[in-house]
């Protein structure tokens, strides 16, 4: 009886195995990524017009660095195994470390051309090439420019502005940027300042350099940084910030209140930060109306922004899309297409572009597509007063220099803020103190850097 | 149920088995066995595209399906069908007990002789991809399944109940020599290699002790970084320990007084212990958003009761920062460390609080003169796992100050965190502090064990 029943499990589990056989040829492409926003997409817009294509969407959070871990540990250990991604999506905070290793595959190689990548906006292309051997390795659908925010109507009252080109002649440089936050300090009486924080004002004024953080392997302090310094310490000892990092309650009060004039935001800031926090009990769930109404219920700032390119042009943030060089190495040539397919659509197919910048309002990272949708007369975009984002954005994005991006960025932005921007600014330490401890971090951190 | 059959066959006894093995259950295991190779091999063989049936015919079918068979998955497929397999045989087959166990074991023998020559085959067949130094798989076949091997042989010469117990506490000790044990060597490795930059974690090579000359040179900064972030670990443990030492000491003592009678003790307890529960992480972002600058609760509160005339920036004085961190570490742990000690002062004999009581002591007296002494066993093991603990501080300063003010709130874990796992992926340096570490609690638990262990010789006297 026994015998029999043990012999029934196994036959069981033979029947049970046999039934993964007589699939199609169906490609699969293992995509990983760290929200469900690409697999939004794919759902949407991929699937229907794809479907010899199975897609395996995995997704690893970035919270405590799990999605970067599980990329390395896969990649330096079974970086062709089947579980192993074909394509995996790079976030702006890691995509230089992951596009300057072997880890990533020339997408050139993939079959891309120059026309095809024509209409790619040169930033995102830009940082999505390798520092190493300038290979292109990854490629976005979105750009992610970002652009002055201001209060339109507290420009009026202290600076006496009434049209964002004005206000843009108030800010089009650093020193007059300075001069500017000075006037409104003094207009307001100390009630509004021109940025919420030195960090703020850092993620543009990053783009003002010339030279990267590290260049053939050498530690790089740009010249202009250290008028970035003079500026910071300026803005603490007259007092023309509200002195608060970003993502504080101090930045989302600036938001809300009168107390600050500028926000440094990029695209997705306008609608997924300043937008949900413009006034009291406002929230990402609400929609337009919702919005207004509990602005002038209680209190809030809703339609009175406007917004304009600001001193220098900087991206800050995006999403990039990447194929497993491994895998590539070892796929057949229908795979091979399937995945330059995959990445073609979803960062260079004007069709797709224009029905998902239709659909979300987000800015995609096509010239060509951005050129149709302002041919069209643009996005006025209510919370703005009627602006069109869109065209400020597209003036934005195609100033920005994303061949100063390093895989090193982080970090040294870390420290660069940590050890030298924060003692310096706030007087705890003189500036050659701060630039020795510094490099010394950077030679914490990087030991194989020319530090001198 | 047993059928007694002429192709019944002698097995060598052992010393206390009468049983035989029949030839029936021994090809019905072969024939499992075969079976279950057949199943685990299937869905290799379909899912391989490149090979149509044809070409696997055309080119001799074996071959490719040796070729299919060297690669890890068919080997774990096989090891879990041959445990599969006793396992079934373990429940369902017959009921003498010996008999199950040889049957189980001949065919796991069978099974790990296989696997082992298909380890061999492999590592001959398919040399170290270039560059590579080492390989999980390649190593899980030469150790594990050898392993396994010896085990189920000497399995069969366990007698009496035993054999259960050591089947049972098995996984703990594979889980732990996988997961803990092998990390630990892998650490100890790690720190006289070359292992750096991203990814090349295994892809190293031994050059021997640089990473620990660099963390006792005077003149690098590695030097002056660690021992400035274990100067710092000591610091805000210290701060934190005594104080919750002697409040803990303090609350176990009321709520064990039998004079004192305290109501509510269990909603106390409860309320006490709470902090502990919620995870660090949670705390330390509470703890910033609470102590952030300038517009945050403390600030403001400070303010409005006119303690403070602007806002003060707590993350920019070390003072504050590592005042703020020993606090958290200290309400996260007195509740612990209280219940601890209420076990430890119940664990004492009774009479002898009732004879101290009759011979008139006061509270006081009670306190030092029994119940101290008495507890020195839970007290030691208390500070020893608060050293340890404390030393290998980490998700407080982590989520809330990232080391700030200049690294003054840097604790040991952090600093090996940050050249392990962040900018240039310095593991060797990582493992080589680790191992430092890993020294240093090691002596301070053996310095405190011998301090707090009882100096009076043991008398041992049988009581008749």
């Amino acid at each position: 009886m026994k015998k029999i029943l043990s012999l029934v499990l196994a036959v069981m589990m033979l029947v049970g195995m046999m039934s993964f056989a007589g699939a199609e040829e169906v490609i699969t492409l293992n995509v990983w990524s760290f929200t469900n926003e690409l697999e939004g997409m794919i759902e949407k817009y991929y699937a229907p017009s794809h479907p010899n294509v199975k897609i395996n969407y995995v997704i690893y959070p970035t919270d405590g660095g799990e999605y970067t871990s599980k990329v390395d540990t896969v990649m330096a250990s079974a970086a062709n195994s089947e579980e192993a991604p074909d394509i995996f999506t790079l976030e702006a905070a890691f995509v230089k470390k992951y596009v300057n290793s072997d880890w990533t595959a020339d997408l050139m190689a993939l079959g891309f051309t120059e026309e095809e990548l024509a209409p790619a906006i040169p930033v995102m292309r830009q940082i999505g090439t390798s520092n190493v051997n300038g290979q292109l390795k990854g490629l976005s659908w979105q750009a992610t420019p970002g652009a002055l925010m201001y209060r339109a109507d507290l420009a009026e009252k202290y600076l006496g502005v009434t049209t964002p080109e004005e206000f843009q002649a108030l800010v089009c440089d650093w020193d007059t940027f300075m001069e500017t936050a000075a006037i409104v300090n003094e207009k307001s009486e100390g009630a509004t300042k021109m940025v919420v924080g030195a960090g703020d004002i850092w993620n543009a004024y990053q783009y003002s350099r010339e030279q990267g953080w590290v260049v053939d392997g050498k530690l790089v302090i740009d010249p202009v940084l250290y008028d970035y310094l003079d500026l910071t310490k300026v803005l603490e000892e007259d007092d023309l910030s509200n002195k608060g990092a970003a993502w504080t309650e101090t930045w989302f009060n600036g938001m809300k209140t009168d107390s600050t004039l500028c926000f440094f935001l990029p695209t997705w800031g306008l609608h997924y930060t300043l937008k949900p926090n413009c006034g009291q009990g406002t929230s990402g769930d609400m929609n337009d109306e919702q919005l207004k109404a509990t602005c002038e219920a209680n209190g809030g700032t809703y339609g009175l922004w406007k917004m304009v390119p600001g001193p220098v042009g900087y991206s800050w943030g995006g999403t990039w899309i990447g194929a497993n060089a491994a895998k590539v190495a070892e796929a057949s040539d229908a795979k091979k297409a399937a995945i330059k397919e995959f990445i073609a659509f979803f960062t260079l197919s004007e069709d797709f572009l224009y029905a998902y910048a239709k659909d979300s309002g987000d800015f995609v990272g096509s010239n060509a597509v951005v050129e149709k949708i302002l041919a069209e007369g643009g996005t006025p975009n209510p919370f703005l007063g009627g602006q069109d984002h869109y065209s400020i954005f597209a003036e934005a994005a195609n100033l920005a220099n994303g061949a100063i991006m390093t895989d090193y960025d982080e970090k040294m932005n870390s420290l660069w803020s940590d050890f030298v921007t924060t003692p310096y600014s706030k007087g705890e330490k003189d500036l050659d103190t701060c630039i020795a401890d510094f490099k010394d971090q950077v030679k914490l951190a990087y030991p194989d850097l020319i530090v001198e | 149920m047993q059928k007694v059959s002429a192709n019944q066959q002698y097995v060598p006894k052992k010393a206390d088995s009468h049983e035989r093995i029949s030839v029936k259950t021994m090809i019905l295991s072969l024939v499992l066995l075969v079976m279950t190779y057949i199943c685990m091999a299937l869905p290799l063989i379909n899912s391989n595209k490149l090979v149509t049936m044809g070409d696997k015919l055309n080119a001799g079918l074996l071959p490719k399906l040796l070729e299919k068979a060297m690669n890890t998955e068919f080997v774990l497929a096989v090891v879990g069908g041959g445990m599969l397999l006793a396992a079934i045989l373990l429940i369902f087959d017959n009921p003498n007990k010996d008999k199950k166990y040889l049957v189980a074991s001949a065919i796991m023998n069978a099974a790990g002789i296989l696997l082992i020559l298909f380890a061999m085959i492999r590592l001959g067949a398919q040399p170290l991809a270039q560059g590579e130094k080492f390989n999980f798989a390649n190593a899980a076949l030469i150790i594990l399944f050898p392993a396994a091997l010896l085990y189920l042989n000497v399995f069969q010469y366990i007698k009496g109940y035993g054999k259960y117990g050591f089947t049972f506490v098995l996984p703990f000790f594979l889980v732990f020599a996988v997961f803990q044990l092998y990390p630990i060597f892998f650490t100890f490795r790690t720190s006289i290699t070359n292992a750096a930059g991203l990814g090349n974690a295994l892809n190293s090579e031994i050059t021997g002790f640089g990473s620990f000359a660099r963390l006792f040179n005077p003149d690098d900064i590695v030097f002056k970084e660690f021992w400035l972030s274990l100067g710092n670990t000591v610091i805000m443990w210290g701060f934190n320990f005594v104080p919750q030492i002697s409040m803990a000491l303090l609350l176990a003592s009321w709520f064990t007084d039998s004079r004192m009678r305290l109501k509510f003790q269990g909603g106390f307890k409860v309320l006490i212990f709470m902090p502990n529960i919620i995870t660090a992480a949670t705390i330390g972002m509470l703890f910033m958003s609470l102590f952030s600058y300038p517009i945050a609760p403390v600030n403001t509160l400070l303010q409005s009761m006119g303690l403070l005339h602007g806002p003060f920036e707590f993350f920019r004085s070390t003072a504050a920062a590592r005042g703020i961190v020993s606090f958290i570490q200290w309400w996260m742990w007195y509740g612990n460390t209280m219940i601890v000690m209420i076990a430890g002062i119940l664990g004492i004999n009774p009479s002898l609080f009732e004879a101290a009581l009759v011979d008139g002591c006061s509270s006081r007296q009670t306190f030092w003169k029994i119940t101290l002494p008495l507890i020195k066993p839970i007290l030691l093991y208390n500070l020893v796992t608060s050293l340890v603990g404390g030393l290998t501080m980490f998700d407080i300063p982590h989520m809330m100050t990232q080391g700030a003010p200049n690294n003054t709130t840097n604790t040991v874990a952090r600093f090996i965190y940050m050249q392990g796992f962040s900018g240039g992926y310095n593991y060797n340096i990582a493992s080589a502090a680790s191992v430092v570490l890993f020294v240093i609690i090691v002596i301070c638990s053996l310095i405190m064990s011998t301090i707090m262990k009882d100096r009076e010789p043991k008398k041992r006297r049988a009581i008749k």
